[in-house]
């Protein structure tokens, strides 16, 4: 069923609503196998509640989803195999030391012990972590501990990832660097979705992205035709057009 | 689900579980002090006590046995609601791995800790001088039934904790310890 010319994510009128809230409404978007796809819009838009669809977290109101060739609400677990996540929060336990986490998270996956070893690793190594092993997570600055977080959804070689706001809270130098870490990732053949508020980070990292603003997805592009489009000469004018907002004067 | 994998996926919770318990051992202390004071200070203090079978210390002894089990267990659903709040369960939900591993995983850690905890203090008990009269097969029986009891009470603490919304509600409610 699974051929590598269907889209890594095909998502077609996916709707939520939370009682009388509408979180999405309608959002219909395709990520390409091997891109880095970006989910743009203002708090609340329904970006972290798209991804947990995706992820089987959640079940749409009405709609439907594929990743990575797998209907989320079919063959929920098919689509846990094959997708890793770093979540908007916290995906490390503070107490367990790096490798303890890598270990933890592969057992998850249903790795045996020794091929466990063998990945964290493996992963760890290109994570800038191989020195960590044994350090408590607790004490790991933000951007290694997100580094971490990174690695832990790569242990059962996802062919989509989903990263939300992966570089909240993290000072430029450390963003920058996490930058590297995913189009490091991206080049291993692994389809990126990410949420961020970073018009910026959109910008260096998406081939492509979509602007989604109270549950509708307002606009998708290659960020310089969105550009174009938009008569904007930055994503961010472009993103306060597509949602209707006014820049302030 | 293939029981290679339910294996696998206990073997990390149970580790974890096992992991976080090593990296606080004022914890641990808490939880094997607690009990050893009830023998020395009660059991001294009430060694002229009425009780059946004539020796306090001996009565209580399963008494403490018992309070223990009880409180490691009803305390014990707490883990799982810091990890939902912290958003590490959640985390956990999204791998392919069993729910029913999350619970299975924490009866089996709440069952060996409190049976640790149950025979250290018998053990302790034995030094201070009570004699159990049922012998090793008495003690087998006593752990057991321990398990029991404890199951019942961590599936009740985790069904509270899971119906609650915050931890600051568990820590309030009627049954928990924490009220006294
Ligand atoms: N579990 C929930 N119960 C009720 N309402 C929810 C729930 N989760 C999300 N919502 C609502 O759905 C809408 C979309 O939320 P979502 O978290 O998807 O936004 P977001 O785009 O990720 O925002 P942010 O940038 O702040 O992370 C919001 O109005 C939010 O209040
Ligand atoms: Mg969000």
């Amino acid at each position: 069923m699974t051929s590598s010319a269907d889209p890594a994510v095909q998502v077609s009128g996916l709707t939520k609503d939370f009682g009388a809230t509408r979180a999405l409404d309608g959002a219909t978007f395709d990520v390409a196998n091997g891109e880095i796809f970006g989910l743009l819009g203002p708090n609340g838009a329904g970006k972290t509640t798209t991804m947990r669809i995706l992820l089987t977290l959640l079940k749409p109101t009405a709609g439907t989803a594929r990743v990575a060739g797998q209907d989320v609400t079919r063959d929920p677990v098919a689509v846990r195999q094959r997708v890793g996540w770093v979540p908007q929060g916290h995906a490390v336990d503070p107490l367990l030391t790096v490798m303890e986490n890598m270990r933890f998270m592969c057992g998850m996956y249903h790795l045996a012990p020794v091929a466990a070893r063998r990945r964290a690793a493996q992963l760890l190594e290109p994570a800038g972590l191989a020195d960590h092993g044994n350090k408590v997570a607790r004490v790991l600055s933000g951007g290694t501990r997100r580094k971490l977080e990174l690695a832990m959804s790569l242990v059962n070689v996802p062919a989509v990832l989903f990263l939300d706001e992966p570089t909240v809270g993290l000072d430029i130098a450390a963003r920058r660097d996490l930058w590297t870490y995913v189009r490091q990732i991206s080049r291993q053949g692994t389809t990126i979705v990410l949420t961020t508020h970073y018009l910026e980070e959109a910008d260096a990292l998406c081939d492509r992205v979509a602007i989604i603003d109270r549950g509708q997805i307002q606009a998708t592009g290659v960020p310089g035709e969105l550009k174009v489009n938009y008569q904007a000469s930055t994503l961010d004018e472009v993103f306060l057009a597509a949602t209707g907002q006014e820049l302030a004067a | 689900m293939t029981a290679t994998n339910l294996w696998r996926e206990h073997r990390v919770l149970f580790g974890r579980w096992l992991a976080r318990l090593r990296r606080e051992p004022l914890t641990m202390l808490a939880l094997l002090a607690q009990p050893m004071v009830w023998l020395v200070l009660f059991g001294h203090l009430f060694t002229k006590m009425p009780v059946p079978g004539g020796n306090y210390l001996r009565f209580m002894t399963a008494g403490a046995v018992v309070m223990t089990t009880f409180n490691g267990c009803l305390t014990g659903g707490v883990e799982l609601l810091f990890d939902r709040e912290s958003g590490f369960l959640v985390r956990m939900l999204a791998a392919p791995a069993s729910r029913v591993s999350l619970v299975t995983s924490r009866f089996m850690y709440l069952t060996v800790l409190t049976g640790a905890q149950g025979l250290v203090i018998l053990v302790a008990a034995w030094m201070m001088g009570v004699r159990y009269a049922a012998g090793i097969g008495g003690i087998a029986a006593c752990l057991a039934i321990g398990a029991l009891f404890g199951s019942g009470i961590t599936a009740l603490s985790l069904a509270l904790a899971f119906s609650l919304r915050s931890h600051s509600q568990f820590s309030r409610s009627p049954a928990s310890p924490a009220c006294h």
